[in-house]
């Protein structure tokens, strides 16, 4: 692979990364944000019933892992939360159209981020 | 369910990037008619309703069990976010909720009743004025349920276990093998 082909344009967005996740207590929604992981780890992750969650600023990219990663565990559905229904701070998320395995892969949005675990 | 409708919650399981595009931005859409209705009728609501808007986040909550006696309707929530309390909801109802069992198309209900969306109208005026909240289910229901009154009741179970406990620490993600 020449340098050329690595190379990243300014004006393109980081690359999408995978986090584990867990869910804020309470109304607010908040999905927390924990260490990076690779796909292999997160899919290992979501079997096992735990959160993960896809940041990034390219909402496209995000929503493409977050659903190659539930993709890869079951027939998934998608829901996209609405502040009335979830709290102010929710993320949209992939999740089993048939748990087990229970969980979400949520995915960042322009306006709607992770919070990193205290 | 006026504004999130059934077909528009179909939409968002068309999994093709621009099909996702225009289903979240017809969901935006919706999300802010709704929103503006609800500024409306704020007001208008029981105190109890008010507080079941925002104080409880019931996306993705188990329904663990539905109950309709004489004039009272029961509905038994396991809650989503942690610590996973239980939440009943007990309706003073009007009249008779409406379910509709094939809300959903087919292909996109779940055998498990979770909480999707839900929608809160005032109904009628003056010595007819009620409520009526309309609730979207996983398994393809859609519950109306015209009432006068709500009582909410958050209890911390002993079973059905908080998922939290089970599995929920960052620290417990699972070995790839």
């Amino acid at each position: 692979m020449t340098d050329a082909e690595v190379s990243v344009s300014p004006t393109s967005a980081p690359p999408a990364t995978i986090h584990e996740a867990e869910r804020g207590a309470g109304p607010s929604g908040a999905v927390l944000r924990g260490s990076e992981i690779d796909l292999a780890l997160a899919i290992a992750r979501r079997r096992g019933g735990l959160d993960v969650v896809v940041c990034g600023l390219d909402l496209k990219a995000n929503r493409a892992l977050a659903a190659s990663i539930e993709s890869a565990v079951g027939p998934y559905q998608r829901g996209v939360p609405h502040t009335r229904h979830a709290g102010p701070l929710a993320l949209p998320h992939f999740q089993q159209m048939t748990p087990p395995p229970s969980g979400h892969t949520f995915y960042e949005t322009e306006n709607r981020k992770a919070r990193k675990k205290p | 369910m006026k504004y999130f409708t059934p077909s528009l919650y179909a939409r968002l399981q068309d999994h093709a990037p621009d099909a996702m595009d225009a289903a979240d931005a017809a969901w935006e859409d919706a999300a802010e008619r709704y929103d503006n209705y609800l500024q409306t009728v704020l007001p208008d609501l029981p105190p109890s309703a008010r507080q079941l808007l925002e104080d409880y986040y019931l996306h993705d909550a188990e329904v663990l069990s539905a109950v309709c006696q004489n004039d009272t309707f029961v509905i038994v929530l396991q809650l989503d976010a942690p610590p996973n309390d239980l939440l009943y909801i007990t309706y003073t109802l009007t009249a008779e909720p409406l379910i509709d069992r094939s809300a959903l198309p087919a292909e996109y209900c779940s055998p498990r009743m979770t909480w999707q969306y839900e929608e809160l109208e005032v109904c009628g005026s003056g010595d007819v004025r009620h409520y009526r909240h309309s609730i979207l289910f996983s398994n393809g229901w859609e519950i109306q349920v015209p009432f006068r009154d709500v009582r909410l009741a958050a209890v911390r179970p002993i079973y059905p276990y908080p998922r939290t406990a089970v599995c929920s620490s960052m620290t417990n993600t699972p070995q790839v093998t």
